[in-house]
C-alpha cells in the first residue's frame, strides 16, 4: 500500500509556470516529483522508468497525452494515469477513460485536488483502497458512507460525506471554500448563498447532536480545515 | 450521439438523387432507343414518307435528323408535307424534347449532388475551423487561469497564518472559479452553434441525480420553503456532466429568482416514455419574467430579491441547448404566481 510520501509520480506539464507550481504543491504534500516539459520526454520517462503514477497534459509538444496514453496502454504498462487537459471538449475526456485513463483533471485544478485525485487511483489501483479512515476519535466508513464519533453513528447525506471526507484527508490543511465548493459540487454549480457553510454547519449539528465533535475548524473568510497537524 | 442529425438528413435526401438520377438517365437512354433505333418510331412512322429534304445538308442515310426551328428552310418544306398518319410535325419533336427534358434533369441532379458536396465538404471544413477556433480558445483562456489560481493556492498555503492573505487569496479564487465556469458555459454554447456539441451518452439515474440537487436546494434556500416529489429509479440515457450542470442550473436558477417567502418545487416524474423534471419558484404576478425570452443569453430578468445578482445569465440557455441535444424538450411557462421550467427528457 502506497502512502503519499513514497509516491513517485511523473508530472508532463508544457506551461512553466504552471508546472513550476504543481511540482512545488505535490512535493508538499508528500509526493516524489518528476517534472517534464513535453511529451517525448515524458514517453521516455514512462518507459524506462518506474512511476506510481503519471499526470499527462492533453495538448504538449511533441506527443500529445492521448498518444502517450494509447502506447503506455499497447506496451502492456498499467502506470495509473491522469489526464489533464484545458480544453472543455468532452470527446477528449471520453477518449482518454477508453485508452484506458484513470482519471482526469480538467485545468485550471487545484494542486490539492490533484493530490486527491493521485492518491485515489494509485490507492484503487493497489486493489486496497481503505474502507475506514480514522483520525483521533472520528471514524469514517467509505463503503457504507458513515461516520461515528466515540462509537455513535452519524448519518451524512452525500454532499456533508463528500465535504468532510475531504476535509478529513487532509488534517491541518486549509481548504478555501472555492476548493471545497469545486471538489464535492463542481466549479459550475454556482448557488451565490454558500452552500458550503450551510453544510458544515449541517455537519457540526449532526455531531453534536451525539454528543460528540466534527473537529473541522473554521479560517475566518477564507474556508475550513480539519483539526489536527499531520496525516495518521 | 452527434448533434450533426439535421445535416444527417439532409445528406440522406441529397443520397436519393443517385438512383433518382441513374433512373432518369435509364429512362432517357430507353426513349432513345426506342424513339431512334432503325426502324424505330420515328423511321416507321413520317420520316419515311417525308419528301424532299435534300436542301439540307444530309447527314444521314434516311435524309437526316429533323431540321431544328432555325433552319427555315426546312421547317417550311416540312409544314408543307402531307401527313398520312395525321401527326403533326409537331408531335414528331415531342419524344426528342422529351429526351432532351430528362437529359436536361439528368444533368440538373448530378449537378445538384456535385454541389451539395462541395457546399457539405465545406460546412465540413467550417466547423472544423470553428471547432478548432473554440478548442484553442479555451486553452488560451484557460492556461493563465490555471495560472493564477495555482500562484494563489501556493500563496494561501505558505501564509503562515496571516489572515489577510488567506482571506484576499480566498477571494481571488472565487473569481477565478467564476471566470473558469464562465469560459466552460461560453464554449459549450459555442460549440453546440458550431454543432459540434459532443454528448457522451450513458445510461444514468436522474433519480438520484436529482435528489443529490434536492438536498443542495435545501440548503440554499434559506428561509423559502421547498417541495419535493422525486420519482424513484428513472433512467435515461443523456450526458452525466451535462445533465448535472442542467439540474444545477434549473435548481440555483429557482432560488436565485423566487419571490422570497415562496415555496420552491422541484419534482421529477416519468410520464409514458418521457422523464419530466419540473422546477417552480414564485414570481411576482404584477411583472412576471419574459417566458419567451428565458432561454435568450445573457437574459437576466427583474428579480424578487433585488439587484445583487451574479451571473451571466448564460445557465438557462446552456439548459436547453444540452436537454434538445439530449432529444428532449425545455419549456417555461407562468401559472398564476408561479414560473414552472419543464425538461422532459426520454427515458432509457
Amino acid at each position: 500500500m502506497h502512502t503519499e510520501e513514497d509516491m513517485r509520480v511523473l508530472i508532463a506539464e508544457d506551461e512553466g509556470r504552471l508546472g513550476k507550481f504543481v511540482k512545488a504543491g505535490l512535493e508538499e504534500s508528500g509526493f516524489d516529483v518528476d517534472w517534464v516539459k513535453n511529451g517525448d520526454e515524458a514517453f521516455d520517462r514512462l518507459t524506462h522508468r518506474e512511476y506510481d503514477a503519471a499526470v499527462l497534459d492533453i495538448m504538449m509538444p511533441g506527443r500529445d497525452g492521448l498518444s502517450i496514453l494509447r502506447q503506455v496502454r499497447s506496451s502492456g504498462n498499467s502506470v495509473p494515469i491522469l489526464l489533464a487537459t484545458a480544453r472543455t471538449s468532452l470527446d477528449e475526456r471520453v477518449e482518454g477513460l477508453h485508452l484506458g485513463a484513470d482519471d482526469y483533471v480538467s485545468k485550471p485544478y487545484f494542486v490539492e485536488e490533484l493530490a486527491a485525485r493521485l492518491t485515489a487511483v494509485v490507492r484503487r489501483r493497489d486493489g486496497g483502497a481503505t474502507s475506514v479512515l480514522q483520525r483521533g476519535d472520528i471514524t469514517l466508513d467509505l463503503v457504507r458512507h458513515e461516520a461515528s464519533v466515540n462509537g455513535s453513528t452519524v448519518q451524512l447525506t452525500s454532499r456533508e460525506f463528500g465535504l468532510y471526507e475531504y476535509l478529513m484527508r487532509a488534517p491541518g490543511r486549509i481548504r478555501t471554500r472555492t476548493q471545497l465548493l469545486e471538489h464535492v459540487w463542481g466549479y459550475d454549480f454556482d448557488p451565490e448563498t454558500n452552500v458550503v457553510d450551510v453544510a458544515i454547519r449541517r455537519i457540526r449539528r449532526k455531531f453534536a447532536d451525539v454528543g460528540g465533535d466534527a473537529a473541522i475548524e473554521s479560517v475566518r473568510g477564507v474556508g475550513y480545515r480539519f483539526q489536527g497537524g499531520c496525516a495518521s | 450521439m452527434t448533434p450533426r442529425t439535421r445535416i444527417g438528413i439532409n445528406r440522406k435526401l441529397v443520397r436519393m438523387f443517385v438512383p433518382a438520377t441513374l433512373l432518369l438517365l435509364f429512362v432517357f437512354a430507353a426513349l432513345s432507343w426506342f424513339f431512334l433505333q432503325d426502324g424505330g418510331y420515328l423511321a416507321s412512322g413520317s420520316r419515311a414518307e417525308r419528301p424532299d429534304l435534300s436542301a439540307g445538308p444530309p447527314c444521314f442515310e434516311d435524309g437526316g435528323p429533323p431540321p431544328l426551328p432555325w433552319e427555315k428552310r426546312s421547317q417550311s418544306a416540312m409544314d408543307e408535307r402531307p401527313n398520312p398518319h395525321g401527326l403533326g410535325i409537331r408531335r414528331h419533336r415531342l419524344p426528342l424534347v422529351l429526351c432532351a427534358g430528362l437529359f436536361g434533369l439528368a444533368l440538373l441532379g448530378i449537378g445538384s449532388y456535385l454541389f451539395w458536396l462541395l457546399v457539405q465538404r465545406e460546412m465540413d471544413r467550417a466547423a472544423a475551423r470553428s471547432a478548432r477556433f473554440t478548442a484553442d480558445v479555451a486553452h488560451e483562456l484557460k492556461t493563465p487561469l490555471a495560472v493564477m489560481q495555482s500562484v494563489v493556492e501556493h500563496a494561501i498555503r505558505h501564509s503562515d497564518g496571516n489572515a489577510g492573505v488567506e482571506r484576499l487569496g480566498s477571494d481571488v479564487l472565487d473569481e477565478v472559479r467564476r471566470l473558469k465556469s464562465l469560459v466552460t458555459r461560453l464554449l459549450l454554447l459555442a460549440q453546440s452553434d458550431a454543432g459540434t456539441l459532443r454528448l457522451n451518452m450513458e445510461k444514468l439515474d436522474l433519480s438520484e441525480l436529482v435528489k443529490l440537487s434536492a438536498e443542495d436546494l435545501s440548503m440554499i434556500t434559506g428561509d423559502d420553503p421547498v417541495e419535493t416529489n422525486i420519482e424513484d429509479g428513472i433512467i435515461v440515457m443523456a450526458d452525466r456532466s451535462l445533465i448535472t450542470q442542467v439540474v444545477q442550473n434549473l435548481v440555483s436558477n429557482a432560488v436565485k429568482y423566487n419571490r422570497h417567502g415562496f415555496t420552491i418545487s422541484l419534482c421529477l416524474v416519468r410520464e409514458g416514455d418521457v422523464a419530466v423534471l419540473s422546477v417552480s419558484n414564485g414570481v411576482d404576478p404584477v411583472a412576471p419574467p419574459d417566458v419567451d425570452r428565458i432561454f435568450d443569453r445573457f437574459y437576466r430578468g427583474d428579480t424578487a430579491r433585488g439587484s445583487k445578482l451574479e451571473g451571466a445569465g448564460l445557465g438557462l440557455s446552456l439548459a436547453k441547448e444540452v436537454v434538445v441535444a439530449s432529444g428532449g424538450q425545455i419549456s417555461a411557462s407562468i401559472e398564476g404566481d408561479r414560473i414552472v421550467l419543464r425538461a422532459a427528457i426520454p427515458v432509457a
